[in-house]
């Protein structure tokens, strides 16, 4: 029993120190990108959602509303 | 205890001025996002009461009584009038995209935006008139054909204000690439003058500078379209031609900005210190003298009798001749080409029908006759330089002595 306790406090200790060395690298990733590169990958995703919708045809014919009546 | 009230101040100072001067791109692109929603709305709209209108026109041609005319010519004012809307509709969007457009100047958004606002207003016009226009007397019908034609007279040159307002955000982020490139390249000089080998960075930088150009390339193309837009039978197919130039305009630019970020990523790894806050660029043509002091980038890629002067901490390539001067300066002529490149440096350049890009951080004097560009962190504006001078900012784009 107190073996299995042992363990148990074994997997704990190791899943915290996995989750601590998983967070210290993704903040030391995040802080080696400037902020001006996220930005301007911002700024690329906006140009690409922009080309994406412009890219898109809509109907805007009338015409119809006024040929072949009264 | 005084350094660290000190920093904070500073950070304080920094964490509220950056985001004022980016704020208002923040709730512009909300503004856009508000006006395309409108747009897709009204757009719904009309097709719905489109829909109405011809199966009120099917009723009526089913049985021609005077009642069914009546709901099929109602139907038909509700449709012209949701045509109008949705045609007000698109170009509210236009103006909001046009305020959302980092890299379109100042002057030309204005232009735009005023441009679109005498179409709006002649559209509120036409859809006045299907408003009251009477049933029966042919009145609705005119009104409706008077609306429809204006937008045929007008849908082209949508077409090439959207083009035009798409290649700006364009034009913008490639200066935006090219100001934040030109404070990694001083730095990565810096380490090479220091005996530090930078053949890796230096590749990538060159694989930053092909993406970009393949980029200009690709950008120069779609802007050719743009006057083209104008057939009133081919237009879409010429404007779908400038979308795609665009679309792989921006995938050399994604590859662009992933060897920027591998480079600064790389030297901040090797604890270089890689300030890129406070850059930006102005483009310039024409002739006269350009004074430039700051850090970054000085490249002319067309200029005609040109004379450069530069302080010796400057790093140039050209294919003109140096003389060293008596006070230290280092003076160029009989280039065609030249690239400067430094931390705070000095440089004087004159010439004729030049082609110029001044990128990082400091100032630039432009005197003599010609246009510029500039492209601060967020700010914008075009104009002509003359004989009084123009001083650029070029982290913020801000202009001094406009004519």
């Amino acid at each position: 029993m107190a073996r299995a306790w042992q363990l148990v406090a074994i997997g704990v200790v190791v899943v915290l120190i996995a989750a601590v060395v998983l967070v210290s690298y993704r903040a030391t990733t995040e802080e080696e990108v400037p902020p001006e590169l996220t930005e301007a990958e911002e700024w690329l995703s906006d140009l690409d959602d922009l080309l994406t919708f412009e890219n898109q045809s809509y109907d805007f014919d009338m015409s119809e509303l006024y040929a072949g009546w009264e | 205890m005084k350094s660290w009230l000190a920093a904070l101040t500073i950070a304080a100072m920094l964490v509220s001025a950056f985001p004022v001067a980016a704020q208002g791109w923040v709730e512009a692109r909300q503004t856009y996002a508000e006006a395309k929603e409108n747009f897709l709305q009204a757009y719904s709209e009309w097709l719905k009461a489109r829909a109405d209108y011809v199966d009120a026109r099917l009723a009526w041609m089913g049985t021609r009584s005077q009642a069914d005319f009546q709901t099929m010519a109602e139907k038909a004012r509700t449709a012209a009038l949701k045509a109008a809307d949705l045609y007000i509709a698109h170009m509210r969007m236009l103006e909001a995209r046009a305020n959302a457009t980092r890299g379109l100047s100042e002057e030309a958004r204005d232009n735009i935006v005023q441009e679109l606002e005498g179409y709006i207003s002649q559209i509120q016009t036409y859809r006045a008139n299907i408003d009251s226009a009477t049933i029966g007397t042919g009145a609705l019908k005119s009104a409706n054909r008077d609306l429809h034609q204006y937008w045929l007279s007008i849908r082209v040159r949508l077409k090439q204000i959207t083009a035009e307002l798409i290649v700006a955000g364009f034009r913008g982020i490639v200066e935006r690439a090219q100001a934040l490139a030109s404070r990694v390249e001083v730095v990565i000089q810096q380490l090479k003058e220091n005996g530090v080998d930078t053949s890796d960075l230096e590749a990538w930088l060159d694989d930053f500078s092909s993406h970009i150009e393949l980029a200009e390339q690709k950008l120069d193309n779609a802007e050719a379209k743009i006057p083209q837009i104008s057939d009133n039978l081919t237009f879409r197919q010429i404007y779908a031609s400038a979308i795609q130039h665009l679309r792989d305009a921006l995938q050399y630019l994604c590859s662009a900005f992933k060897d920027l970020k591998d480079i600064v990523v790389s030297l901040r790894s090797q604890g270089c210190t890689v300030v890129l806050a406070g850059s930006g660029t102005v483009v310039a043509q024409g002739s006269g003298t350009v004074q430039v002091e700051g850090t970054g980038l000085l490249k002319v890629t067309t200029i005609e009798n040109g004379e450069l002067t530069v302080s010796p901490n400057a790093h140039v390539k050209t294919d003109g001749v140096a003389e060293n001067l008596d006070n230290g300066d280092i003076q160029y002529t009989g280039f065609t080409w030249v690239r400067v490149t430094g931390s705070n440096i000095r440089a004087s350049l004159s010439g004729t029908n030049m082609w110029l890009r001044a990128s990082g951080t400091g100032t630039v004097v432009l005197s003599g006759t010609g246009t510029y560009w500039t492209y601060g962190e967020n700010e914008y504006h075009s104009s002509s330089w003359t004989e009084e001078g123009a001083t650029v900012e070029l982290a913020t784009g801000s202009v001094q002595g406009v004519s």
